[in-house]
């Protein structure tokens, strides 16, 4: 260390164990290999206090770490409706909730199974997304049709825009009045309410992920001279399309919360008439049963067009650290 | 390697940044391949039109590697795009020679963000291959393996490009645009979004690539010792609207490898033609604060 000069700062980590007074003297090439643990640490001690940088557990077992994790936050979401469902189920049996209008879980359950064993729900359930699909399908066909006609075509915009957009400030229920005048009671107004609503969800966000695709790709199929319709399979349509599945998501959702809506006025099946009859009826615990039907297809059915989504558009999740 | 030394000497004579002499190496046929005549470009604003190009005069050699440098905004890119037929001139001409109508006139390999993350670095490639050419699958599939082979892609042919580093994107870019074989490659800054390393040995695996089948590149960038390295001619343009400055035949005997970075005829061309387009930049920016300056006062 002596030979070190004067005016050199900072620990001998350069130098290593490398250092001798020849090379010092006589550096013959300044360009030499570096290697191995520094005996740093050492000198650093008795110039106060060495911070000191360690791996800790997260580092030294990522994957014991990471397991035990995800189990703290499966096992946290399950109990946690779980304890509100018990306190839910205590409340209603010791008379703090008021049986009529909050049933007790238990009840709702042997409820539930009874509707469901004599087929009254599953007839419903059927019913109803038979008309949300038909819809959703329709509505969205519709919405990507105009979405990509508006999207790639600057006339049709200009023509169309306005009007599409002042249409979509109507709310789609004020409709229903509308549609059951014109078709009377029956399958047809609920399926093209459904419809309406879905191909708005569906067409301005689409539009919007057309207009904002990159030049670069454009030029990019443009430099192969791509014609219109190469341009719209190789560049537009998988470009946008992403935006397009959020909609598409929105729109599933859109389409159960229309069907519910429009049964408790039109039709004689459904779950949204199941749950507005059971009101009706003063069923409470039936209502709760139609509630939470309605609750979990839905969910059913939103998890599948994400998943097709997700299956089409694989490449929005490549390089991600999984 | 001792007689290409002995041909630099001569050659770094005739280089003049203020003079347009030509190199007599054998590269470059000599025969005009792209030539532009009072070539223009305006683009509309909002309030008013601004020239982004021209009037520019330019030559380009049958088999030439030609550097386009000049401060930014002077038009370079839109001087490429006018060659590649995106945008088209507001006024003047230019004309390229396409020697065999059967074959892909022109391939662009852009900066970045242009190759399609949605498809596989296979699928990127064949690209050029399914919209420009009527080839059979199987064609298609010999000849994106053997370019996946060449950039050194094979083992990312299934990878979206989000999973590859910044170089293997740029290398896909080059692969797309080869794999339809155009008789003239552009490059728009193709290596601007590199760090100093990869750029490094980008270049050198492009002017190995390049010296294999010399075909026509024009090749756009703002690094002087990129085109420097690169080009067998490279022409430098005035601050907007650019303008033909001057150009420098380079005098570097090929093949050309990394050891020319380190010589000192290497390290002079460049602080020569740096004193050239220092000028040009140093305007940018004295304009850009003209302008700064009239915009307070307007604001006042």
């Amino acid at each position: 260390m002596a030979e070190r000069p004067a005016g050199s700062h900072g620990p001998a980590v350069a130098e290593g164990e490398r250092a001798s007074p020849a090379t010092v003297e006589a550096p013959a090439d300044p360009l030499r290999p570096v290697g191995g643990p520094t005996q740093a640490a050492g000198s650093l001690s008795g110039r106060g206090e060495v911070v000191v940088r360690r791996p800790g557990v997260q580092e030294t077992d990522p994957r014991r770490y990471k397991i035990r994790r995800r189990r703290i936050e499966i096992a946290l979401g399950i109990t946690v409706p779980v304890l509100l469902l018990v306190a839910w189920e205590v409340a209603s049996k010791t008379g703090s909730l008021d049986q009529r209008f909050f049933p007790a879980p238990s009840d709702l359950w042997s409820t539930g199974v009874h509707l469901y064993a004599n087929g009254q729900m599953e007839d419903n359930l059927r019913k109803s997304f038979a008309r949300v699909f038909e819809g959703f399908f329709l509505g969205s066909a519709a919405g990507l049709l105009f979405g990509i006609g508006l999207g790639s075509a600057r006339t049709v915009r200009a023509a169309l825009e306005p009007l599409v957009y002042a249409l979509w400030t109507i709310p789609k229920l004020a409709l229903l009045p509308l549609l059951l005048l014109f078709f009377g009671l029956g399958e047809l107004p609920v399926v093209l309410l459904i419809a309406i609503e879905c191909m708005f969800l569906v067409l301005i966000p689409t539009v919007t992920a057309i207009v904002a695709v990159p030049e670069a790709y454009r030029e990019a199929a443009a430099s192969f001279g791509a014609s219109p319709r190469q341009m719209l399979r190789y560049v537009t349509l998988p470009a946008a399309l992403p935006q397009m599945f959020v909609a598409l998501r929105l729109a599933a959702g859109a389409s159960v919360l229309v069907m519910v809506a429009a049964e408790y006025v039109d039709g004689k099946q459904g779950v949204g008439f199941f749950i507005f009859n059971s009101w009706q009826l003063f069923a409470t615990k039936q209502m709760y049963v139609g509630i939470v039907t309605v609750a979990v297809a839905g969910a059913i059915w939103t998890l599948i067009v994400t998943a097709v989504g997700r299956a089409v558009t694989r490449w929005e999740r490549a390089g991600r650290a999984a | 390697m001792s007689q290409a030394m002995g041909e630099r000497e001569p050659a770094m004579r005739q280089v003049d940044p203020t003079t347009t002499e030509r190199g007599d190496r054998p590269a470059a046929s000599g025969t005009a391949r792209i030539v532009a005549q009072r070539l223009e470009r305006l683009y509309a604003t909002r309030k008013s039109e601004v020239k982004a190009l021209g009037p520019l005069d330019l030559e380009v050699r049958d088999g030439e590697f030609l550097c386009v440098v000049g401060p930014s905004g002077c038009g370079k890119s839109t001087f490429l795009r006018l060659v590649g037929g995106l945008v088209r001139p507001t006024a003047g001409e230019i004309d390229v020679i396409h020697d065999d109508p059967a074959r892909h006139l022109v391939s662009i390999v852009f900066q970045d963000h242009s190759i399609f993350p949605w498809q596989t670095v296979e699928q990127n490639v064949r690209t050029g291959l399914d919209i420009a050419t009527n080839l059979t699958k199987v064609e298609k599939k010999t000849r994106v393996d053997e370019l996946l082979d060449l950039m050194g892609l094979a083992a990312f042919a299934r990878s979206y490009p989000a999973s590859l580093s910044g170089g293997m994107r740029q290398r896909v870019s080059i692969a797309r645009a080869l794999a339809v074989d155009p008789e003239i490659l552009l490059m728009d800054e193709p290596f601007g979004s590199l760090d100093a390393q990869l750029r490094t040995i980008l270049q050198e695996e492009l002017i190995q690539l390049w010296e294999q089948d010399r075909r026509t590149v024009i090749f756009v960038t703002h690094a002087l010792d990129e085109a420097i390295f690169l080009g067998d001619r490279v022409v430098i343009m005035s601050a907007r609207p650019g303008v033909l400055r001057s150009e420098v035949e380079v005098p570097f005997p090929r093949p050309r490898s990394h050891d020319l970075r380190g010589t000192s005829e290497f390290a002079e061309l460049v602080q020569r033609t740096w004193d050239v387009l220092r000028d040009e930049v140093v305007a940018e920016l004295e304009e850009a604060r003209a302008v700064g300056r009239s915009a307070d006062g307007a604001r006042r």
